[in-house]
């Protein structure tokens, strides 16, 4: 329930400095200033956005099948919202306990598959039904990296509870911590703590896991460069184009809302979660002063907030994949490569740690 | 009335009205989108039965695959005018027989039975993923291989065709 | 320590299942083979070799294993052979385009499902084994790849993926009757039986026993020929296999019941497969309602436990083999040069007359007169069928015999319609061109069905070293 009170109003001002971020981002990759009329920097702006867009007619088209049409956008946004409520969010809250959390993390959000085609389909449109199809094809095979290379981690930590997860890979750990997961090294490291006890430190093979993964995830959220469903210039905004106003607003919610998933997650997973990365050198206790409930939270956020920068920074550096290359990506180098990592992964486990 | 006999109740009756709503309406993506509400109903009560692992299992693959799999088997057929893909009720007579039924004999071996339930709930283990692993790699070996070979055909049947396909 | 002694075990007892395993890795071998695009020789060869390994390791082991999940019967086991044999057979079959890996693959797939199918004990297992012959049967169906054969492949996945769902529901309301998945545990009550007959359904339907038959003629008229012997013979004999051990499996109050269903549906099989095939105009097709009508006549055999009854069916299951490895051989060496249709085969019995009495003589088999190796099987069948009815006094298996009997009559009517094209017609509208090699082939098979008329004992040693 605490987590559910933090993360609603938490993602709510999450995109409005989201969207702010992001054009600020955009600007300066691109050499311009960005918004920079509305409140001091154009800090204002997205605000002012925020209140035309509430403003605008909610439209239901003619020809719309009307209750998808309707349900869409709440199906999607549940869906990803769902989501959130596995996710620790610091030392000792850790939302609903469930021993299978992160199988029902995965489970539940891929159900906004099902909003994306109610959307695409109730639009009664060709350009939303390209773009739901487009967008459900996208999901569904980069579905299959995703999970084989959380699949991985999951073998190294031996849970699907992330906050049991998350525990394991700082100073509060009971199991004994090894220097890059190699028993034979000697070097325990579970009392330094800090990086040196992150899944990707752990064994280092995780890190091919975590870029498949956030490549993965991009393409889960229909993020640049896998943007295909709702590319403007052929789709004009894919299953969303009939949408206005309030609906269209939590299409955006959900959108952001599942990068924010994706770079907790991928926080979790992979670096620590609400873990410090100061590790205790000596008796500078680095590691022993940076944890505790109000710093993890910290912890967790910046963690995840350097995740949502990259995936803004990749945006604007990168041009769309064609859809070939899209499936190509996902089926002939990912998966591959995803499956052996596991296999080395389960290795990784019987041999080396 | 305990909360968990208002969920139970709850999820019942959203699963069942859900049910009936798929077999009265006679649009295909509606009904494909009922059916989601049903099992996830379904994934409800396996909560409350605490078989979590059956639960989220139903939700990834039924609600989140097979489901999606049919909206869209459907959107790739052939769009009506409407916009609207219907599909008529037939044989209903027969079929209410049949159902029906099934539907006593199901009835009374119920009431005849000692019901399951009440024999295997408490053997239920304390970590069911590890136990249903570890149940995979021993007990249910063969099945698991079997399904994994399945898997190998049904993969390499579809890829065939699809390949195939395109060249004609 | 506990699971390590478990899997200790499991290892184990994994080393009987060592045929099927062989056939399994064989299949993926093909698969990994074929990235490299070999010749069609190695694969034949793989192909080949893969069967032969299997053939060698067929265990004699007894008993169940794994948890009871398979149940090993030395008795089957001469099925085991009979599958292998028949699938190497395909072998001799012409070639054509389209065997390549995905065809082998498929085909060694399907006998492991078949494999499974005999070796099934709980049911997820025999779920699990019907269901792997059948998406490897679905895509085989496929393998012409014209308009009507994808019709015919989408009508056939659609009616088997519908009698697997009943199937299902069939497996758990018998899991609800019984606690389980073992049908040794299973109450006498009428929820058993309602969970029988549905679970009964998806073995019906593969075996092709009427009222689950209507796959049966589209699918055989599309598929490719050989792919069509291998369907009418492989899967069938499993599936009557896997009736056999449902049907011992069962508490002896429910075994009674359950003989009364079978032979109400062998009855119907017979008479439909029988008026069926009258009609047809199409050769490969006739030979559906053919293979419709002898799974009526397998059935009581399976069903109906008497003293001879097993001998019987393994005679009937060998020699229809060869029956259909014979018609199946023939009809493909017609249908490569496109000679499908009943009246297309005119006149060619003045080209190749040696080959008109060859198939005669396995016509005659099929029909189940003498003096060939069909009539010893009709026989035992029939002898079979009297003393279960001696035994039992039910009108219902006299009323089969007759009508069965009577059936037999009827059928050559129209097993005769090939050779009477061939030999009293003129037409010879196409190119029809059959190697010496080929008609020795043809001859082959109709001379092991006389021979299996004179000396039905060469078969019969084999099923007394298992009594």
């Amino acid at each position: 329930m605490i987590t559910f009170l933090f993360f609603l109003p938490f993602l709510l001002g999450f995109v409005v400095i989201g969207v702010y971020g992001e054009r600020k981002i955009a600007a300066f990759i691109q050499n311009r200033l960005g918004p920079m009329e509305v409140g001091p920097k154009g800090i204002l702006q997205t605000i002012a956005d925020l209140l035309k867009m509430l403003q605008k007619e909610d439209i239901l088209p003619k020809a719309a099948d009307g209750k998808l049409f309707l349900a869409a956008p709440l199906v999607i946004f549940a869906a990803v919202f769902a989501g959130y409520a596995v996710l620790p969010l610091t030392e000792g809250v850790a939302g609903a306990g469930v021993a299978a959390g992160l199988f029902f993390l995965l489970a539940i959000v891929s159900l906004d598959v099902l909003g994306i085609l109610m959307a695409g389909w109730g639009s009664n449109n060709k350009f939303a039904l390209f773009g739901a199809m487009r967008s459900v094809a996208q999901i569904i095979s980069y579905e299959v990296p995703l999970g084989l290379s959380i699949l991985g981690v999951v073998m190294i930590s031996q849970t699907l509870d992330l906050q049991e997860m998350t525990i394991n890979q700082g100073i509060l750990t009971a199991q004994p911590i090894y220097l890059f997961g190699i028993k034979s090294l000697g070097l325990e490291v579970g009392h330094i703590g800090g990086f040196l006890s992150w899944n990707v430190v752990q064994s280092p093979i995780l890190i091919v896991s975590f870029v498949i993964f956030f490549i993965a995830g991009l393409a889960e959220a229909n993020r640049t460069p896998f943007d295909l469903p709702e590319s403007e210039s052929e789709l004009i905004g894919g299953y969303h184009t009939e949408y206005s106003g309030f609906r269209w607003g939590l299409f955006m919610l959900a959108e952001y809302g599942m990068m924010l998933l994706i770079s907790f997650l991928g926080a979790i997973l992979f670096f620590g979660g609400w873990n410090t990365p100061l590790p205790n050198i000596g008796t500078l206790a680095l590691a022993d002063w940076t944890t505790g409930l109000w710093w993890g939270g910290f912890w967790l956020i910046g963690k995840a907030m350097v995740l949502i920068f990259v995936m803004m920074w990749v945006r604007w550096t990168y041009p769309r994949l064609r859809v070939d290359q899209l499936m190509d990506l996902s089926w002939k180098y990912l998966t591959p490569i995803a499956v052996i990592v596991l296999f080395i992964c389960g290795v990784w486990r019987l041999w080396m740690i | 009335m305990t909360p968990i006999d208002v969920a139970f109740f709850f999820f019942l009756i959203v699963t069942g009205l859900a049910g009936i709503g798929i077999l009265l309406t006679r649009n295909v993506i509606h009904a494909a989108m009922l059916l989601v509400i049903v099992l996830l109903g379904v994934a409800g009560l396996y909560v409350l039965f605490r078989a979590e692992f059956a639960a989220v299992v139903q939700v990834l693959i039924y609600a989140g695959g097979i489901v999606v799999l049919i909206a869209f088997g459907v959107m790739l057929t052939n769009r009506p005018e409407n916009g609207k893909l219907m599909t008529g009720n037939h044989l209903v007579l027969p079929a209410l027989l049949v159902s029906s039924g099934l539907f006593y004999y199901l009835v009374q071996g119920i009431q005849l039975l000692d019901p399951i339930a009440t024999q295997q709930v408490a053997k239920l283990p304390e970590d069911q993923v590890e136990y249903i692993g570890a149940a995979f790699m021993t007990d249910y070996i063969v099945a698991f291989e079997l399904i994994a070979f399945i898997l190998l055909v049904v993969l390499v049947g579809a890829a065939y065709l699809a390949k195939h396909h395109s060249r004609l | 320590m506990d699971l390590l002694t478990t899997l200790e075990t499991i290892i184990a007892e994994l080393t009987l299942l060592q045929s099927e395993i062989a056939i399994l890795s064989g299949a993926i071998l093909l698969l990994v083979v074929g990235l490299f695009r070999p010749p069609t020789l190695v694969l034949k060869a793989i192909f080949g070799i893969t069967l032969l390994a299997g053939f060698l390791l067929i265990g004699d082991h007894d008993g169940l294993v794994l948890n009871q999940f398979v149940q090993l019967d030395r008795q089957a086991n001469i099925f085991k052979y009979l599958i292998l044999a028949s699938t190497l057979a395909l072998l001799l079959f012409p070639s054509h385009r389209f065997q390549n890996v995905e065809y082998y693959f498929l085909l060694l797939s399907a006998v492991v499902g078949s494999f499974f199918m005999i070796d099934a004990h709980h049911l997820l297992i025999t779920f699990l084994a019907l269901e792997l012959t059948s998406f490897a049967s679905y895509i085989l169906t496929n393998f012409r790849f014209r308009r009507s054969s994808f019709e015919a492949s989408i009508k056939y996945l659609l009616l088997g993926a519908v009698s697997s769902a009943i199937m299902l529901y069939g497996i758990s309301l018998l899991y609800g009757a019984s606690g389980g998945f073992l049908l040794a545990h299973l109450p006498d009550s009428k929820l058993s039986i309602v969970g029988l007959l549905l679970f009964s359904v998806g073995v019906l339907f593969k075996t092709s026993v009427a009222p689950f038959h209507i796959w049966t003629p589209a699918t055989y008229q599309e598929t490719p020929t050989e792919v069509v012997a291998f369907f009418s013979v492989v899967p069938k004999v499993a599936g009557l296999i896997l009736i056999l051990h449902i049907q011992q499996a069962l508490p002896e109050s429910l075994q009674s019941d359950m003989i009364l269903f079978w032979m109400g549906l062998a009855l119907v099989t017979v008479v439909i497969g029988t008026f069926g095939a009258i009609y047809q105009k199409h050769a490969t097709r006739l030979m559906a309602y053919g293979a419709i009508a002898h799974s009526g006549f397998l059935l009581p055999m399976v069903v109906l436990s008497t003293e001879m009854s097993f001998g019987a069916f393994v005679y009937y299951a060998v020699v229809y083999a060869v029956m259909n490895m014979g018609i199946f051989y023939f009809l493909s060496l017609h249908d490569q040069h496109q000679i499908t249709e009943l009246r297309d085969f005119g006149g060619y019995g003045k080209q190749y007359p040696w080959l008109g009495a060859a198939i005669v003589v396995v016509l005659i088999a099929l029909t189940g007169l003498p003096p060939t190796a069909g009539f010893t099987a009709k026989l035992f069948l029939f002898s079979t069928v009297w003393s279960y009815f001696h035994t039992s006094g039910s009108l219902l298996i006299l009323t089969y015999f007759v009508i069965g009997i009577l059936s037999t009559g009827i059928s050559l009517y129209y097993y005769l319609r090939i050779p009477y094209q061939y030999f009293l017609t003129d037409g010879r509208h196409k190119i029809l061109k059959v190697s010496k090699v080929q008609i020795v082939l043809v001859t082959f098979f109709a001379v092991v069905l006389l021979l299996l008329f004179t000396r039905p004992d060469i078969l019969g040693s084999f099923v007394v070293t298992y009594p």
